[in-house]
Parts: structure tokens; sequence; C-alpha cells
């Protein structure tokens, strides 16, 4: 499974085609929300210039025999259009100090209001500002409208930090809060339900400032794409996707269908409870189409999962055949290179050369012994160093007779998991050395025995020592001028290995070499 | 009269199969011949009657060593080491199935199959 960074900070997404996606929705989103901002502004600001300034009652909304939008109200909902403007336009004209301090505001006015609300003068806060006259002023801020200020100035002021309990979530729920107030009055302005917005002093709300903060707090949600719930609406993934689908239909189906029965009602085309038996008959039928849709829909996600599952499947095992193929083409092209190396040491009597070949040979024995393990390993890729080494050993002592010397080599390695890079080297760099021991340690027909022992010390750093009872470094085995010398250098300088010679009992080698990856035994 | 034991090489690579022929030559053995398919191994092998052979599987033409082997054993039983480079486990299972008298794993010592021809095909 590819895993991707998402566009959204905080999450990872398992979708990695649909990051692009998703970060174009965001993006589109955040547009969505500079529109509604400008459009609540400009609401906003006709009341209050031309509704309250100009003094015209249309623009107020009195005309329509709706409540009037208060001058606090308009205030409020104006400056939070333009503070949620913004934090999301291009140029971020509003700097966050500043954004704060307009929240900070914008609260204070709506927690003065239901303070004053509250208080045994039981009046709003444009009476107690706009009252001067004497009179008191007929319009103010309702409880309702004062809830919505306080949870838009409280989405302007949440701040997403990493690791905190309702990180990004608080945003959410106090956007959806805000939906949900707002909502109530528009489908009571839309059926005439009174008591949705104007029965009790605390839900009524006039026609257009229900609009302004149902449209406000759609802009905050479109604001923060990726925070709390709204991440999953925009994110990518199939949950996502549904959502987007079916939210329109779920939210505009009812309210029009509901619209359009009342219509007909008013109309004399049937009475109330046919309405209601149409309203009952329409839901239950939605309901379970919308299960039947949903199920239909998990059975072709698992089929599709299944089939990439399938398609995974086939896929790894082609790359296991190809691995395959390649290791026993490079096995087979090493036995080649060793037929014509044995070839031609059987030409000929020069005995140091053919001592060379057969060094050669011994190196070229060690390599294909590695990708022979490769292609036991079941996956492909890790070669176990007890098994390797143990082979080796066997095999370089009967390459070199010692059986016949009376030579033994025995062996005690820690079963641990190397890749290529770590066990070819670390084969040569044995091969090497037992080829040192068997030409060098045992002058004179002398019967000895070789110890190559490989262990995990700390965690994550091999010990390899190959030592022998031979003659020590009295014999040649100490000249550090010879091309074996030269190889063993560079081999335990590849593997960042660090080097100790002992010479008092015979002589010993020892290696730590640092494991790069976790041992994986 | 005592006649030198034949013994025939199957192998697809000429130069590993001339190794090859040069190893068993020199332990006083005769190449009957060398099969680079395994139509080849088994026209050969009932041609010739060897007493031993090294079988490679990977063969030039459809048919590998296995098959090869399969069909010679049908006539008559010849003992066989595979020296292959095929360790995958589909690979040995048909082999096994075989019943082979050794399987030597690629690269190869001459020392491995100076060896298989004493334990397999001692000289009389």
């Amino acid at each position: 499974m590819v895993m991707a960074v998402s566009p959204f900070p905080g999450t990872i997404s398992i979708y990695d085609s649909a990051s692009l996606t998703s970060r174009i929705r965001a993006r589109r989103a955040r547009g969505g929300a500079r529109v509604l901002c400008a459009i609540v502004a400009v609401l906003a600001g006709v009341v209050l210039f031309v509704g309250w300034g100009m003094d015209v009652a249309a623009a107020r909304g009195e005309a329509t025999g709706s409540r009037s939008m208060a001058i606090t109200t308009a205030v409020g909902l104006l400056l939070c259009a333009l503070l949620t403007l913004g934090g999301v336009s291009r140029r971020r004209f509003v700097r966050p100090g500043s954004k704060r301090l307009g929240a900070g505001f914008l609260l204070c006015l709506a927690l003065a209001d239901l303070a004053l609300l509250a208080s045994p003068l039981q009046i709003g806060l444009d009476q107690f500002l706009f009252s001067f006259s004497g009179a008191l002023a007929e319009v103010y801020m309702s409880p309702a409208t004062a809830t919505c200020l306080m949870l838009a100035a409280g989405c302007l002021l949440v701040r997403r930090r990493r690791g905190r309990f309702l990180n990004g979530d608080l945003y959410g729920l106090l956007v959806l809060a805000g939906l949900l107030v707002t909502t109530l009055a528009l489908v009571g302005y839309a059926f005439d339900a009174e008591s949705l917005y104007a029965v009790f002093v605390y839900t009524a709300m006039s026609l257009h400032t229900a609009v302004g903060f149902f449209l406000m707090f759609v802009a905050l949600m479109l604001a923060r794409p990726t925070w709390g719930w709204m991440f999953l609406v925009m994110g990518p993934g199939p949950g996502g996707a549904t959502l987007r689908r079916t939210l329109p239909f779920v939210v505009l189906g009812p309210f029009a269908f509901c619209g359009l029965t009342l219509a007909a009602v008013e109309a004399g085309i049937f009475d109330v409870n046919f309405r209601l038996s149409l309203l009952a008959i329409t839901m239950m039928s939605s309901l379970v189409g919308l299960l039947f849709w949903s199920a239909q829909r998990e059975n072709a996600d698992a089929k599709d999962i299944i089939a990439a599952n399938a398609q995974l499947r086939r896929l790894l095992h082609e790359r296991d055949v190809l691995l395959q193929e390649v290791y026993h083409r490079v096995k087979n092209n090493l036995q080649f290179i060793d037929a014509m190396l044995a070839l031609e040491a059987m030409r000929g009597n020069d005995s140091p050369l053919d001592q060379r070949l057969a060094g050669i040979r011994s190196r070229l024995h060690a390599i294909s012994l590695v990708h022979q393990k490769l292609i036991s390993a079941q996956d492909l890729a890790t070669v176990d160093l007890r098994s390797f080494l143990t082979d080796l050993c066997d095999q370089q002592g009967r390459g070199a007779g010692l059986d016949d010397r009376g030579i033994s080599i025995d062996t005690s390695v820690d079963e641990i998991g190397l890749d290529l890079e770590q066990a070819v080297p670390i084969g040569l760099l044995v091969t090497e050395l037992l080829s040192n021991a068997a030409k060098h340690a045992f002058p004179d027909g002398r019967a000895g025995r070789i110890e190559v022992v490989a262990k995990r010390i700390d965690g994550n750093r091999l010990q390899l020592s190959v030592s022998d009872n031979g003659v020590g470094l009295a014999g040649p085995a100490g000249d550090g001028g010879t091309v074996g010398s030269m190889i063993v250098r560079s081999l335990a300088a590849q593997l960042r290995a660090q080097t100790r010679r002992f010479g008092e009992d015979g002589f010993c080698i020892a290696f730590t070499i640092p494991l790069d990856k976790t041992p994986r035994s | 009269m005592q006649t030198t034991p034949k013994v025939l090489i199957v192998e697809d690579e000429q130069i590993i199969a001339e190794y090859f022929r040069v190893i068993v030559e020199s332990a006083g053995y005769e190449v009957c011949g060398i099969a680079l398919s395994a139509d080849e191994a088994v026209k050969l092998a009932r041609e010739n009657d060897p007493a031993l052979i090294f079988m490679d599987v990977r063969l030039q033409g459809e048919k590998d060593g296995v098959d090869a082997a399969f069909e010679i054993h049908r006539h008559k039983p010849v003992p066989t080491v595979y020296v292959t480079g095929s360790t995958e486990p589909e690979t040995q299972q048909r082999i096994k199935a075989d019943h082979p008298a050794d399987i030597l794993i690629k690269p190869v010592l001459s020392e491995q199959l100076l060896d298989a021809l004493k334990r397999f095909c001692p000289q009389p």
C-alpha cells in the first residue's frame, strides 16, 4: 500500500492519488468561503448603512413583515465576515493578533447583550446603547442571535494545536452548533412555524439575520476544510466521496419536498392528512433506498478491494519470479566465469598463476553462494548468516582440501539476517581469511583447527572472528603487502569494521561490524 | 576386457559443459556426449547407454533437465547427478520426484564432480 503524506497537516492519507484532488478541493472550499463572506458582509453592510444609517425600513427587513436586524447584530455580522475573509483571502489582510482582538470584541458584544437581557433591567444591548432619546429602542439582539455571534467569535478564536484534545474538532462543533441554531430559524420561516423563530424570546431571530448567520457558518466551515469533521467531507476516501454525493440531497431534498407539499395543501390539491402520509411514505422509501444503495456500494467496494488484493498478489509473485530469474542468471554467469578460469588453469603448469586463479574462483564461489541463499530466502532479500557461513566454510574447506590435510573448520554463528550489500563483503572476508589460514598457518603438513565465530553484540553490531591454532604471525599470515591482505583491508573499510589482530597462540583476526539496518533474525 | 565408464553431460552452456568434460576425462572416464537440450539428452542416452549423467535443469528448448531425466529413466534407470543453479522449491521438488543420485548447486567445484563420479560410477 502506498503511504503518502496528506496535504492536510496532522493527517496521513493512504489514498495517494487522491491527495492532489483533496488539495484542489480544499482550495476551492476556501474560495467558496471568500464568496460567502463577501455576501454576508454586503448583507450586513446594507442593513447597517441603508437600513439604519439612511433609515430605510425595507433594508432592515421590516417590509417583509419579519423582525428587523439590530444594529449590534449587523455590526457583529459585518465584523465577523471581514475577519473570516481576512483569514482566507490570499493576501491575508487581517493579522492573527487583530483577528483575535476582533473576535474578542464580538464575544464581549454578545456576552454584554446576554448579560443585560438576564439582568433585572431585561433590556438588550441595543436598547441600552441607543435609548438616549428617552424611549427604549424597539429592536435588539435576541439571545439566539447573541448565541450565534458567540459561536462565530469562538470559531475565530479557536486555534488548532498539535496533540491537543478537541484539536480542530472544537471548531467543527462550534460551526455545527451555529448551523443548527440558524437552520431551526430558517425552517421555521420556510414552513411558517413561528415557534421555531419567534414565540420564545430565546429563539427570536429575524429572517435575514438567520440567513446571514447561516451563510456565515457555512463560510466558517469552508474556511477550515481540514479541521475536525469538515475533513471527513472535504478529505479523500470513499466515506468523504459518499458524503459529498449524498449531503446535498439529504439537506435540500426534505426541505424542497416539504415546501412543495405545503404549497399543494395551501392550493387545495390535497389535505393535511394526505400530506403527512405522503411525507411518511417518502421518508420511509428514501431511507430504505439509501440503506440499499449504501449496502450495494459497500459490496462493490469490497469487490474492488478483493480485486486489488488479487492484483497485488499477482504482481508480488511476478516480482519474486523475476528476482529468482535474476539471481539464477547471476549464478549461471558466475559458473560460466568459473568454468573459463578453471579451463585456463588446466591448460598450463604455472603453479603461481594456478594459485591466483584458484583464489579468484573461491571468491566467485562465495559471491555465488550469497545468491544461492537469496533464492532460497523467503523474502528473496535476506541471507541467513548462520546458514551462509556454515556452507561457505564447508565449500572453502572442500575446495582447499583441508580434510585431507587434517585441518578442521569449526563454526559458531548467530542467526542474523543480512542483505546482499553486507552478505557479499562478509562472505569475501571469511573466504580470504580461510584461504590465508589454509595457505600459511599450517606449513609442513601440520594439522590444526580454524574457527569462524560470528555473534551479535549490543543489538546492532556483529562480532566476526577467524582464528587458527597454526604458526601465528611467525608465518606469512601477518604480511600486509599481498592482494589478499589488501582485499581484507578494503572489505573491512567497506563494512566500516573495527579490526583487531592477535597472534600469540596461532592467529586471530576480529572485526566489529555495525549492522546499519535492524538485524532480522 | 574392461571398458571405461561413459558419462553423459547435459548442459546448455557449452563452456561449462567443456569444463565438466575436462574434469570427467581427467579422472579417466569417457564423455559419451554433451547435450544442450532435453531431446538431445534423451537421444544420446539411448545411443550411448551412459553409466552416469550430469544433468542441468535449464536447457535449450521447451523441455528441461527433469523432463529429460524422466524420459531417460522410463527406458533405463541411470544414476543422475543434477548440477543446477535452480534452488527454488518447485524445481527442487520436481528433481526429488526423479530420485536423483545427488544434487549439486552451481557453481560446482571440481572436487564435487570427482566425488560424485567416485560414489556413483566407480572405476572398475
